[in-house]
């Protein structure tokens, strides 16, 4: 054996050496595997079965790799897993919202632990009808939380998810957002309102479309707070199709809707707008029948539009006069001048309509004071008839049977 | 004249008059129904009135029959003051006369404290008269009201939506002159007044009888007994 032998013998010796002290501190690094983990972990508590991670989006992940802060079997406590080490947008999403803090839902409340569901599979929170399952877990036990869930759960974006099976139809996260879940509230805030549109805009587009040319939009886009968002006509939750009975924008419904605010006197005098609109409608004949259950006849948006609303000095405007006979004859085909000369929502008073106010107090006059002769004639009758009755002193022989006395009937 | 006071009766109403007071009676009850509903919808009796009329369709077909009746009904009238000699008498008799006021006066002074003479009235009283022109001239406003308001379509292609509104205000509120004044007035009268109660049965049997007719008419009993009493 010569000196060169030797000297590969050794090098052979140092490298192997080597290899092995860097596998031995690699794995002391990487900590237990999983199978080390499994060990004790199939008998002992928190159990976890072998295949706890199989067809789970994490099923090629190691404990350790979330379990990071174990080194060694045996281990103490161990910290509570920080999904943001590989999830760190969606966790600083989550800070930011209100779930986060004291007793707050956390990654696992939502998500689960071992079998975090794979995206496509039914239990992904991707599933609409699960994100109303997983939010309606707590929310529907908390106060004014489960009325959301129930009025979702019934209204036609819920049913659409539970009924039809439309993955398309939003559920909680579509408009709160998943981690960061944004309460939505919309109070005076034009910007909020705007925010809002903009949400119902992504799925609802011609809606949007038709929105924004109206003057409640612009009012929104000047910052003014109280014009009314998608949420203020169509509730927000419990939204219906405009074709259900309980929908807020349901003809029955309509002026009511549109009430809220253009019933209110000082809301409407801070736009210098009148707020005899809807009480001038309801005695209208339009507004009788309608409140009678004749869906024909015209409520609000039959003439004003919905979506795309102006007021009628805009020559865009449905009720603008120029407009006038070709929204009436919709439903008033052959509709002719006489359509567009007109004022409508005119109270019968002094300032609106006086020839009918003024033959109105006519007849009340008129009527009162027949009413009053009336009562002085019945009154008049009883009293010479109790007259009558007494002994008959100068009246002998009259005025004693039932039918004495009386001058003027047939 | 003998034959109208057979048995001790006087006849007050022809036959046609009677049939034509029923027709009416019941149109104008129908109309008043119909329409004071639709006046006063938000009403709990309204809402069950326009219920029992199958809702507020039923409730313009009736109100539209009905008034089809009582055009027929006033049309029935104006024949009958063309052709029936007992219209025409009793339209003769149920204009006013200055003496109806003066009679009318001494009538409720009388009614009232049996003071002065009885009022000498005719064949119609002065109330009765009012009545009459009442419904008359009621029904008139009414018909020409109502036939504007029938089709909105219609009347807004020959007249402008304001003479629409007023006519609308006219037919409510003469419907409720009509009801409170003339039918309540009328009903009291026929029905309460005096010896009347249940009912005067005239307007069924057509006679009123003799005694009374002519404590209550007498100006209209010495007319007809002038002859036999010379």
């Amino acid at each position: 054996m010569g000196r060169r032998t030797l000297l590969a013998r050794f090098n052979i010796t140092i490298v192997c050496g080597l290899a092995a002290l860097c596998l031995t501190i690699g794995t002391a690094a990487a900590g237990p595997s999983s199978s080390d983990c499994l060990t004790c972990h199939a008998e002992m508590e928190p159990k976890v079965a072998a295949d706890a991670l199989a067809g789970s989006a994490h099923q090629d992940l190691a404990c350790t790799d979330c379990h990071a802060d174990i080194t060694e079997v045996p281990h103490g406590k161990p910290k509570p897993v920080d999904c943001g080490t590989c999830h760190a947008k969606e966790s600083a999403a989550w800070a930011e919202g209100p779930h986060a803090g004291d007793g707050g839902p956390t990654c696992t409340d939502c998500h689960g632990t071992h079998r975090v569901p794979a995206p496509g599979s039914a239990r992904s929170l991707a599933s609409n009808e699960r994100q109303m399952q997983v939010c309606g877990g707590c929310h529907a036990r908390r106060a004014g939380g489960g009325k959301w869930i129930e009025a979702f759960a019934s209204s036609v974006h819920g049913r659409g998810i539970t009924q039809r099976g439309l993955n398309v139809a939003p559920a909680c996260a579509t408009c709160h957002g998943a981690h960061d879940v944004k309460p939505l509230k919309t109070d005076h805030d034009a910007e909020a309102k705007r925010a809002v549109a903009d949400l119902c805009g992504t799925c609802h587009k011609p809606v949007y479309t038709a929105f924004e040319k109206s003057i409640h939009a612009a009012a929104l886009a000047k910052g003014i707070g109280s014009a009314p968002t998608c949420t203020d006509c169509h509730g927000e939750h419990n939204i219906q199709a405009s074709t259900d009975k309980s929908s807020s924008v349901a003809p029955a419904s309509v002026p009511a809707t549109c009430g809220h605010c253009h019933a209110d006197k000082r809301l409407m005098a801070n736009f210098g707008l009148p707020a005899d609109r809807v009480s001038t409608f309801l005695k209208s004949y339009h507004g009788v029948a309608l409140e009678m259950g004749d869906l024909r006849a015209a409520d609000c948006a039959s003439c004003h539009g919905a979506h795309d609303i102006l007021p009628s000095s805009d020559p865009a405007s449905r009720t603008n006069p120029a407009n006038l006979q070709k929204t009436c004859g919709k439903c008033h085909p052959g509709a002719g001048k006489n359509f567009a000369n007109v004022r409508f929502h005119e109270a019968v008073s002094p300032k609106g309509a006086r020839g009918a106010w003024f033959v109105r107090v006519f007849y009340i006059f008129f009527i009162s004071i027949l009413v009053a002769g009336f009562v002085l004639h019945i009154s008049a009758r009883l009293i010479g008839r109790l007259r009558m009755k007494r002994p008959p002193e100068s009246h002998a022989g009259e005025g004693t049977g039932e039918e004495g006395g009386e001058g003027d009937e047939r | 004249m003998s034959d109208k006071r057979r048995e001790g009766t006087v006849e007050r109403m022809s036959l046609l008059q009677r049939l034509d007071h029923a027709l009416l009676a019941v149109c104008l009850l129908l109309l008043i129904a119909s329409g004071l509903a639709l006046v006063y919808h938000d009403q709990a009796w309204a809402k069950v009135l326009i219920g029992l009329m199958g809702g507020m369709k039923g409730r313009g077909l009736l109100h539209r029959a009905a008034a089809i009746g009582l055009v027929f009904a006033g049309l029935v009238h104006f024949g009958g003051l063309l052709f029936s000699r007992k219209y025409q008498d009793d339209f003769r008799a149920v204009r006013f006369e200055r003496m109806d006021f003066s009679e009318g006066w001494k009538g409720w002074i009388y009614g009232l404290t049996g003071k002065g003479a009885p009022p000498y009235y005719g064949r119609f009283t002065p109330m009765q008269k009012f009545q009459y022109w009442g419904i008359f001239v009621g029904c008139i406003i009414m018909t020409i009201s109502g036939f504007v308001l029938w089709s909105p379509q219609a009347s807004l292609a020959l007249f402008p939506k304001s003479i629409y509104d007023l006519m609308l205000v006219v037919h409510s509120e003469q419907a409720q002159l009509i009801f409170v004044v003339l039918i309540l007035w009328h009903l009291y009268d026929v029905h309460v007044a005096g010896g009347n109660f249940p009912m005067n049965p005239a307007w069924l049997t057509g006679r009123i009888k003799a005694e009374r007719f002519k404590k209550q008419h007498p100006a209209e009993w010495d007319r007809m007994t002038e002859g036999e009493q010379k």
